[in-house]
C-alpha cells in the first residue's frame, strides 16, 4: 500500500519553454520525455457481485488501472521521426491528433501483432501479415487511419505473451477539508507475463471479473527531484474509437508528487508533506500548485467519476 | 481460480484460470525499469494475493490455502528434485515432488525411474504431470505452475 501525496497545477502552451528551464534550475536535473498508456476497467456489470464480503465487510467495486510504457515510434509521426527524443518533442504535441489509435490500442489489449509494417505501403503485403487466426476482425478500412511508422523488432508484439503490466487500485483521496496536500493509497501489483489458450490482457482482466472501461495516453517530461519528489508536465489525450481528443489542450498539467512506500509511515508522510509544501512556496505566483477536488480521483465505480 | 506462489522463483505468483495463467510479482526489483521511470508503478507492489484478499474480495473469495514449508531440493543424476511436505488447514495433504533437468535427454526415463522407485514403496496413489499451459509457447513457471495444480487437483 503505498501512499502519494500530490499537487497539481497547470500552465499554457506558451510558458513551457520558461517553466523547463526554471524547473531544470530548480531541480539540477535535465527533464526526461516519457510516455504511458494507462487502461482504466471496471467490474463487469453482467455478474451480479454484491458488495459485501464473506466476512461481511463493505468493499466498494473499485476500477482496476493497468498502464505500461509504449513505444515512441507508435507516437510520433512522419514530422517527428528525425528529431531526438527529448523535452523539445512535447512542444510539437499541440493538437487533438496522436499517431496512436483505438486499432493499435485494441491490438496491445488483445495482445494482436501490430497491423501496419513498414513504409512501403504495400497493401497485398500487409494483408498476408494480417492473415493470422485472430486477427480477422481488424478490417483494413481501419488500417488507413495508421500512420506508416518504421518499427524496430522489440516493438513488435508478441502474441503469446503480454508484456508487463502495472496492475494499480486506488481508494479515494483522504477526505478532510484543510488538507494542504492530496493524499491517496494505492495499492499496485505487477503483471509480467502471461501464458495459456487465452493469454491477452483483456482475458486476463475478464478472468478476473473486469472489463475494459477508457483509456488515455499520457506524453509527458519529468523531473526528480530531491527527496523523491517528483515532478511531471502532463499532456493528457483520451484514446476512443471514434476519434482522439487532447483533455488538456491549450496547457500542460503539472502534478508533483511523492510516494510514501509505507501508509503507516506518519513520520515519513509529514515530511514528504513539507517537501511539497516546500515546492508550493517556491513556486508560488508564478504557478498555483493545488489540491485536486477528492471527487474527481474516486476511483469507485457506483460513484461513476473518472480518475486521472 | 488457482494462484500459485514459488519461493524459489523469487517469490512469483501464478494466477491460473481457464488454462490461463498470469505471472504477477511482488519484489520491487522484478518490476521493469521502463514501468518504474514513466510512472505506471510506484515501486513498492504487493502480492496478487493481498489484493485478491482485500480489493476484490467481493468478488473472490479464498477456499482453500495449501502451504509447503521446509521443503528439500536435491541434485540426483542430473536431476534437481525437489521435496515438501503440504499442509492444509485440515491437516496433511501429500508430499510435493518436483522434478527438473537441464537437458530433455533422458528426462522421461529417469521420471520414469522415480514412478517406478514410489511404485516400489507402495505409494500407488500418486499423480504425475508434465502438461504445459501452451505447448507453443513455453513459460517456464506458468507451466510449472499448470503442473503443480494438475498433480493436486483431486
Amino acid at each position: 500500500m503505498v501512499q502519494q501525496l500530490s499537487l497539481f497545477g497547470s500552465i499554457d502552451d506558451d510558458g513551457y519553454d520558461l517553466l523547463i528551464s526554471t524547473l531544470t534550475t530548480i531541480s539540477g536535473n535535465p527533464p526526461l520525455l516519457y510516455n504511458s498508456l494507462c487502461t482504466v476497467w471496471k467490474p463487469n456489470s453482467s455478474y451480479d457481485v454484491e458488495n459485501v464480503n464473506f466476512r461481511n465487510q463493505l468493499v466498494e467495486p473499485n476500477r482496476i488501472k493497468l498502464s505500461k510504457e509504449v513505444p515512441f515510434s507508435y507516437l510520433i509521426d512522419e514530422a517527428m521521426m528525425d528529431r531526438p527524443l527529448n523535452f523539445k518533442l512535447l512542444k510539437s504535441f499541440t493538437k487533438d491528433n496522436i499517431s496512436l489509435d483505438y486499432a493499435m490500442t485494441r491490438n496491445i489489449l488483445h495482445n494482436r501483432s501490430p497491423q501496419m509494417i513498414n513504409v512501403s505501403n504495400n497493401n497485398d503485403e500487409e494483408k498476408s501479415g494480417s492473415e493470422q487466426p485472430g486477427n480477422t476482425v481488424n478490417d483494413s478500412g481501419k488500417n488507413s487511419d495508421i500512420r506508416d511508422v518504421d518499427m524496430d523488432a522489440s516493438s513488435v508484439l508478441s502474441n503469446e505473451s503480454c508484456s508487463p503490466w502495472s496492475l494499480q487500485i486506488s481508494d479515494i483521496p483522504a477526505a478532510g477539508n484543510n488538507r494542504s496536500v492530496s493524499m491517496q493509497t494505492i495499492a499496485e501489483t505487477i503483471i509480467l507475463s502471461s501464458s495459456g489458450k487465452d493469454s491477452s490482457i483483456s482475458s486476463l482482466m475478464s478472468g478476473l471479473g473486469y472489463v475494459f472501461e477508457f483509456q488515455y495516453l499520457t506524453i509527458g517530461v519529468k523531473f526528480f527531484m530531491k527527496h523523491g519528489l517528483i515532478l511531471e508536465l502532463q499532456k493528457i489525450w483520451q484514446i476512443e474509437e471514434a476519434e482522439n481528443s487532447q483533455i488538456t489542450s491549450g496547457g500542460f498539467l503539472i502534478k508533483a508528487y511523492i510516494n510514501v512506500s509505507r501508509g503507516t509511515d506518519i513520520d515519513r508522510i509529514n515530511y514528504t508533506e513539507t517537501v511539497l509544501l516546500n515546492l508550493k512556496k517556491e513556486l508560488q505566483g508564478y504557478i498555483e500548485l493545488s489540491v485536486p477536488d477528492r471527487q474527481s480521483m474516486d476511483p469507485r465505480v457506483a460513484h461513476g467519476n473518472i480518475i486521472i | 481460480m488457482y494462484s500459485i506462489t514459488f519461493h524459489h522463483h523469487s517469490r512469483q505468483t501464478v494466477l491460473i484460470k481457464d488454462k490461463s495463467a498470469m505471472v504477477t510479482t511482488a519484489t520491487a526489483t522484478d518490476i521493469p525499469p521502463a514501468l518504474v521511470f514513466n510512472g505506471s508503478s510506484t515501486g513498492v507492489p504487493e502480492s496478487i494475493d493481498t489484493i485478491l484478499s482485500s480489493k476484490l474480495s467481493n468478488i473472490w473469495m479464498q477456499r482453500q490455502l495449501i502451504k509447503g514449508d521446509a521443503g528439500e531440493t536435491l541434485i540426483l543424476d542430473g536431476l534437481t528434485v525437489r521435496l515438501v511436505n503440504l499442509f492444509s488447514s485440515t491437516g496433511f495433504k501429500g508430499l510435493l515432488i518436483e522434478l527438473q533437468a537441464d537437458e530433455e535427454g533422458e528426462f522421461k526415463a529417469k521420471v520414469a525411474g522415480i514412478e517406478a522407485c514410489l511404485t516400489g514403496i507402495h505409494a500407488k496413489d500418486y499423480k504425475t504431470s508434465s502438461d504445459s499451459l501452451s505447448p507453443e509457447a513455453q513459460n517456464e513457471i506458468c507451466d510449472l505452475a499448470y503442473q503443480y495444480v494438475c498433480a493436486l487437483e483431486s
